[in-house]
């Protein structure tokens, strides 16, 4: 059986190749528990904020009926949020891992962008939760005039942090075509894919400028485009990690050697 | 149609163009993008159009406050890069390298430069005139977002010509590079496109 010299070690390539298999596998399903989890922390019934009930033109007092009214479930919403959080950590680190292989012989910068972006993306969600959970933690206390600003800070922080997650989804893009071996870790349209999410989730941004209309932090633009664009990129992308372990091809059939 | 392509032909190239010929331009993924941008440019003027319906007049007294004239010339510049990017392409698949395709590619990039120049002064001066996209007047709100998101793609597809330009100096090219030129290509042409869309929708509609 081939083997290889590893961290002073001799390694098993089958049995590496299996592991390998395995972390793939846990991986795709993270993002697509990663998504499912978020989902269910903000629909109506939990935490009312996707698609929200309140707007950036509700006035104070209507901000704060809407808390106390709700902070039960928007407690819950913010734990479970939290929580599956970590899932997209798992899923971004498996990615950076299975594209790690492109850049071998080469500086990875790739893939050190990747792992860096990771960290920012993940913030980006737990910060959602952490915002959401302040809010509600003494809502009935705090004047409706400062609850309004928090409640406008949880979408700000949500909607216009996202130039880095842009930058995450050009390097896996560029990784995924510069790959040029002949069993690749990802199909080239994906890396086509990573370039549309990464232009079209940065509309958001214009939510700075507007209270109302479709530019607002509730509108079509600012919140339900990019809501669909992200999950769109994140579905896709966990599927096309989970298919090449179904159909037997791709990444477990690349020498094992170039992670070593 | 060159031989590397006709054995590249996928099954979804038979499909559409049979046996005989013809081929997907650059490769399927940048068509993924490419009608994924499209979908969202779409969405935003279906939005635009349900605004302009509810506010008709003052969107088309507005509309009469913009630079005709100079969305007119940047409608022809880019036609123009958009037409040297095609021969371009046409040159290099044909083999044809040297001069001609280095000339083709710095008309395309002097133009895409020149409408920058033009669509610069163009905010300067609308601006300069108290019209600015939160001045609560619906219809600069769409000409700014608008306008600008096309600027970034027509910045980004000027560094996509310049790589087009690099790759066509390639000596010897293989099919891999006429992919990539033709990828460029089609990302221009959709800039483009997005123009042709834009300038009659903001600036002539009435």
């Amino acid at each position: 059986m081939a083997t290889v010299a590893a961290l002073g070690n001799r390694v098993d390539i089958k049995k590496l190749d299996d592991s390998f298999r395995k972390v793939n596998v846990w991986a795709g399903w993270g993002g697509i528990i990663f998504t499912a989890g978020f989902l269910l922390a903000c629909i109506p019934g939990v935490s009312y904020q996707i698609p929200p009930t309140l707007n950036a033109m509700n006035t104070p007092q209507e901000v704060h009926d809407f808390y106390v009214a709700h902070t039960l479930g928007i407690q819950i919403g913010a734990w479970l949020g939290m929580c599956f959080s970590a899932f997209y950590y798992v899923w971004g680190a498996a990615v950076a891992a299975m594209l790690r292989r492109v850049e071998n012989g080469r500086p990875p910068v790739l893939t050190y962008i990747q792992l860096g972006a990771i960290g920012v993306g993940v913030f980006n969600s737990v910060l959602y939760f952490f915002w959401m959970a302040w809010c509600a933690f003494r809502c009935a206390d705090i004047p409706p005039e400062m609850l309004r600003s928090m409640n406008d800070m949880l979408f700000i922080q949500l909607e216009f942090e996202v130039f880095p997650l842009s930058l995450w989804a050009v390097a896996i893009g560029l990784e995924i075509l510069l790959d040029k071996s002949p069993n690749p870790v990802f199909p080239r349209w994906c890396g086509w894919l990573n370039f549309w999410y990464a232009g079209l989730v940065m509309t958001g941004q214009f939510m700075i400028f507007f209270h109302a209309g479709p530019f607002a932090w509730n509108g079509v633009f600012a919140l339900y485009w990019p809501a669909f664009v992200f999950f769109a990129w994140i579905s896709a992308m966990s599927w096309m990690m989970l298919k090449p372990i179904k159909t037997d091809s791709g990444v477990q059939h690349v020498s094992q050697e170039l992670y070593t | 149609m060159l031989v590397a392509e006709k054995n590249k032909a996928t099954a979804l190239d038979r499909l559409l163009f049979g046996a005989g010929g013809g081929h997907v331009p650059g490769e399927w993924g940048i068509w993924v993008f490419i009608f994924g941008d499209m979908t969202w440019y779409c969405l935003m003027c279906v939005t635009y159009m349900t605004d302009r319906v509810k506010h008709i007049a003052e969107f088309n007294r507005a509309a009469g406050t913009l630079h005709h004239d100079i969305a007119a010339v940047n409608m022809l510049l880019l036609l123009t890069s958009s037409l040297a990017v095609a021969y371009a392409v046409r040159a290099v698949r044909h083999g044809i390298r040297g001069r001609l395709v280095s000339a083709l590619m710095a008309v395309a990039v002097t133009c895409g430069l020149a409408f920058v120049v033009n669509k610069a002064y163009e905010y300067q001066s609308m601006w300069h005139a108290g019209y600015t996209p939160i001045g609560g007047q619906a219809f600069y709100m769409w000409y700014y977002i608008l306008t600008w998101v096309h600027l970034t793609h027509l910045i980004g597809g000027i560094f996509v010509l310049r790589f087009m330009y690099y790759v066509s100096k390639r000596s010897p090219l293989e099919p891999g590079d006429i992919r990539s030129m033709e990828c460029c290509a089609s990302f221009w042409h959709a800039v483009d496109l997005l123009w042709v869309i834009l300038f009659p929708l903001l600036y002539l509609v009435r």
